[in-house]
């Protein structure tokens, strides 16, 4: 698999976090809680844009919400990849921060 | 209900929809609204707005950042396949990329050329507030216009018009004797200028400083050139030299030499004072004698400036008119001298921006534009080739469309979008595009020192490295990638794939769009070939043209400094010498005398109609030693005392304007240049101005104070010889100065060089045009050929000659090629007639041109096409079948 950005790991994980509930809004709260740091909201789509194109995620087109007087969100779900590039993600940083390279672990 | 939500500024989403909506729906605009509208709530419509904002910005860099890198990813692939493609079919390939390149690196060259016509004096660091003063005069031959103004004009001008910074004047001296110490050469690019001159233009001094190096009177500044020539590696500030072994002159400064695009074309600076040692009044305003130069605070008010000096000019006139006391008196007693003074109107004065002068100026007899005239006529010919290498590549392209219609049809069955195709064909042409770009750079620099032969410019290949020569040759790559491949990508992607892998191959559609573009293509090369030979007739009439003198066998020697004054012992010494047939004078240089006046007068004159008439000072025997036939009277004579200043000679243009007969004129008064003369006789017209220009009236006198040159007519023969002998006059009489001559012919030469290296740049671009044309016919045929290579075989087995098959092949073209010739024809006659009609004396477009060119065209294609129709004729036809 291709290595993630931090961001795009992030948001990644925001997205599995926040279940059937992911969309910008949430998924920016998400990260700022996570991180600690105000970033802005515009930031977070390039990202969401190459998770995308790298088929980690697919976007549906929500029911029509009350919320948004009656237009749609657009929500974000994981994709099988993105499940696996997730594991995959758990495994590099546990075996990064044991400071053990684990045997799979080769340069992309 | 529903409720409806309070908008963020529509123009935000609108980019942020741009930006992120560009294959799948991201919901950024939707999650931009949500925020505004709680933001809205909380902190108030200024916060959320700003907010809004804030994010589009957030968003942008990420987004160009992912559309840069997911571009590269298709071009990467059509890269990748371009280079298969090419490789597959190199024979095809070569044709293609060795017709682009040559066709790019002729269009590359001139625009080279266009881009260094085009730079000319845009280097000052001013050079937009630029202006030179003109003035269009009015008479009964029409406007006249004219760049030369008063020696008065340019501090007054500056004194009264608040819009002008600042002025200078702008003189020649003519060619001087320059000495320091034991050497002396003449120097004829030394102009006079006021101080302010180097404040205006941009000019560096490599030594000495610019600021006060004129305000000396006996200053001087030099160029490398001649610093170097004069002093060689010493320092040359603070050194004197003499001028005309005369004024001693000190040089303040260096400086580096004036690039070759500038229209100032000078070796060294004087102070304008310098002109009071040759007899200048530098407060006269009597008559048009130096360039007024000026710069203005704002360009905008260039025509107002215009308008302003006219009216300074026009009071200024009326002034001098009314402080003559006789004068003032006569016109108030006369009424007819009232009305006129009256209604009484100087020239109408313009600017002419510096930077146009190269391409735009022109002057007075001479109206001539050939500057821009030049620029235009080569981009369009490089345009040409261009297009002519362009269509090359499209019919090479559509067809082989057909070989690779399965490739697109099986392309589409597996999910290609018709857009992805097209980019695809793109991407390939835009390759070969770009590869053909660096061979044709390659070739520029190998061809640039021919080419500036060619056309008489010293452009390196360092200007290649200019900015804006890169984005020029970025421009002439995508524009022939992208004309190139738009009818395959355009066309190969709309095959329909079903049709396509059931064989249906290309349509006729194809095929007559490809005949369309031979002709086009055709039809450019005979446009150009037709060009070329009507210019090469044109400079071939000119050359041709009687003088109205003979020019062969006659010399002039310049009179420079106080060798003028010797002339008459000259003459006498000369003329001692058998081998010289005649000596006479004239004041300025024969081939170009461009005095003239406005204040002829004669017996039953119009008083409301004044007349410009060139005027010659010149010497007994002019009309002798030039050989120029009299049409009615006699030549000048010793013998008749008037003729010593009183008696006119005119050429037959004058007689005209007067509304005489030749014969009829003889003996009438005639006032002009200050004298109450007659006329004596009038001469047969004779070139004395550019042989481009027609012939204006001219009237000459003798007044050999004035000789400004010696004409000298040598006796036929021993060349060498006579110029000895005249050398050794000359230093017998002027042992201090050099002796220098030229002869006519020389300059007659000189005249044609613009036409001439516009001939042979056409020349050799033409020849490039039907290369290329012929090559791209070549690819074709041979693709034809190979198309029907199975026919050809069952032709061959059912009894069909090879001749019969070369005919048949070649058929085909030929049609194409005459279609071509017949479009042409009319066209390039009403372009050419057009160009023509910048000449007084033009040559005439015969039909056998066309029937030639025609003919040349049809042979070159006919042998081009006959070689691959041979080729395949002779094919063995069992080969061919195994084809099936």
């Amino acid at each position: 698999m291709k290595l993630l950005s931090r961001l795009e790991e992030i948001a990644l994980l925001s997205i599995w976090r926040l279940g059937e509930n992911a969309y910008g809004i949430t998924i920016h709260e998400e990260i700022v809680r996570v991180t600690g740091k105000n970033w802005p909201l515009g930031a977070i789509y390039a990202p969401l844009d190459r998770l995308r194109k790298n088929k980690y995620v697919q976007s549906i087109v929500s029911e029509p919400t009350a919320e948004r007087g009656g237009r749609h969100k657009i929500l974000y779900r994981l994709t099988p990849a993105g499940k696996s590039a997730l594991a995959e993600i758990r495994k590099v940083n546990a075996a990064v921060w044991d400071g053990v390279p684990a045997v799979e672990f080769k340069k992309p | 209900m529903i409720r409806t939500l309070p908008s963020p500024p529509r123009f935000a989403l609108r980019l942020v929809r741009l930006m992120t909506d560009r294959d799948e729906p991201s919901g950024a605009a939707g999650d931009l609204e949500e925020r505004y509208a709680d933001l809205l709530k909380m902190r108030g419509v200024r916060r959320a707005r700003l907010d809004c904002w804030r994010q589009v910005l957030a968003i942008a860099p990420g987004f160009f950042h992912n559309l840069l890198y997911w571009s590269f990813q298709m071009l990467k692939n059509y890269l990748k396949i371009a280079f298969r493609v090419l490789r597959k079919h190199k024979g095809y390939s070569a044709i293609n990329m060795v017709g682009l390149a040559v066709g790019m690196a002729c269009a590359l060259l001139i625009l080279l050329w266009v881009q260094d016509e085009l730079s000319f004096d845009r280097f000052h660091a001013n050079a937009a507030a630029l202006y030179r003063v003109e003035q269009d005069q009015r008479g009964g031959q029409g406007i006249f216009h004219v760049f030369v103004t008063p020696y008065g004009m340019a501090p007054e001008l500056k004194a009264q018009i608040p819009e002008i910074k600042d002025s200078t004047r702008y003189s020649g001296i003519g060619t001087v004797l320059v000495r320091f110490g034991e050497k002396a050469f003449f120097e004829n690019r030394i102009r006079a200028v006021d101080p302010s001159f180097l404040r205006m233009f941009t000019f560096p001094a490599t030594k000495g400083r610019t600021e006060k190096a004129l305000d000396s009177p006996n200053s001087i500044i030099l160029t490398e050139t001649l610093a170097e020539k004069y002093f060689g590696g010493e320092n040359p500030i603070g050194k004197t030299v003499t001028i005309n072994n005369a004024s001693s002159v000190v040089v303040t400064a260096v400086l580096k030499d004036p690039p070759d695009n500038t229209v100032l074309r000078f070796e060294g600076l004087l102070p304008s004072e310098f002109l009071k040692t040759q007899g200048a009044d530098l407060n006269d305003w009597s008559s048009n004698r130096i360039i007024t130069m000026i710069q203005l605070h704002d360009r905008s008010a260039a025509a107002a400036v215009g308008e302003k000096i006219t009216q300074l000019v026009q009071a200024r006139t009326i002034q001098a008119i009314r402080s003559d006391p006789v004068e003032w008196k006569r016109i108030q007693s006369d009424p007819e001298a009232k009305r006129r003074f009256d209604s009484y109107r100087v020239p109408n004065y313009s600017l002419m921006p510096v930077v146009d002068i190269n391409l735009y100026g022109y002057f007075g007899f001479n109206r001539s534009n050939q500057g821009i005239r030049t620029v235009t006529t080569f981009s369009v010919i490089a345009l040409f080739v261009l297009l002519i290498a362009c269509i090359n590549f499209m019919n090479l392209a559509t067809a082989r469309s057909a070989n690779r219609a399965r490739e697109v049809g099986l392309r589409k069955v597996v999910g290609a979008f018709r857009k992805t195709i097209a980019g695809q064909f793109y991407g390939e042409s835009v390759l070969i595009s770009v590869l053909s770009g660096l061979a044709a750079m390659g070739l520029v620099i190998l061809l640039l020192p021919a080419f500036n032969s060619l056309s008489d410019k010293h452009i390196t290949a360092a200007a290649l490295l200019d900015w804006k020569y890169l984005l020029g040759i970025l421009a002439v790559i995508g524009f022939t990638g992208f004309v190139a491949g738009s009818y395959p990508a355009l066309f190969l992607s709309s095959f329909h794939p079903v049709k396509v892998l059931k064989g249906r191959l290309v349509g006729a559609r194809g095929a007559l769009f490809r005949k369309i573009l031979v002709v086009l293509q055709f039809g450019l090369s005979i446009l150009l070939l037709i060009g070329m030979g009507v210019v090469f007739r044109q400079i071939e009439t000119m050359r041709a043209k009687k003088l109205g003198y003979e020019k062969d066998q006659l010399i002039y020697l310049p009179l420079r400094g106080d060798t003028a004054r010797t002339y008459p012992a000259l003459k006498e010494r000369l003329l001692r010498n058998p081998e010289v047939e005649g000596v006479t004078s004239t004041h300025q240089l024969p081939t170009q005398i461009g005095s003239n006046s406005w204040n002829a007068d004669w017996d039953g004159k119009d008083p409301n109609q004044n007349y410009i008439i060139g005027i010659a000072f010149v010497d007994f025997d002019y009309t002798e030693t030039m050989k120029i036939s009299l049409a009615a009277g006699r030549p000048f004579h010793k013998k008749y005392s008037m003729d010593a200043g009183a008696s006119f000679l005119v050429n037959e243009e004058v007689p005209k304007l007067m509304g005489l007969d030749p014969g009829t004129a003889i003996g009438r008064r005639f006032r002009f240049s200050g004298v109450d003369g007659t006329i004596i006789g009038v001469m047969k017209n004779f070139h004395y101005q550019s042989v481009r220009a027609a012939i204006e009236p001219l009237a000459v006198r003798v007044a050999p104070e004035n000789a400004g040159f010696a004409v000298i007519r040598l006796k036929a023969g021993d060349i060498p010889g006579s110029l000895d002998a005249v050398k050794a006059g000359w230093q017998d009489i002027n042992p201090q100065y050099p002796f220098d001559y030229r002869f006519f012919d020389q300059d007659f030469d000189q005249m044609y060089r613009a036409d001439e290296r516009m001939g042979s740049v056409l020349r050799v671009f033409a020849a490039m045009a039907v290369l290329i044309a012929c090559l791209g016919l070549f690819g074709l045929a041979s693709f034809m050929a190979e198309q029907r290579t199975p026919e050809i075989g069952v032709r061959k087995v059912l009894g069909a000659s090879a001749r019969g098959i070369v005919v048949l092949l070649s058929k085909e073209f030929a049609k194409w090629v005459v279609v071509a010739n017949l479009l042409a024809w009319p066209a390039a006659y009403f372009i050419m007639r057009d160009w023509l009609k910048g000449y007084a004396f033009k040559t005439t477009i015969p039909p056998w041109l066309f029937l030639s060119t025609g003919a040349a065209t049809l042979a070159v294609a006919l042998l081009t096409v006959g070689f691959q129709a041979f080729r395949a004729a002779r094919t063995d036809p069992a080969r061919a079948l195994k084809f099936e």
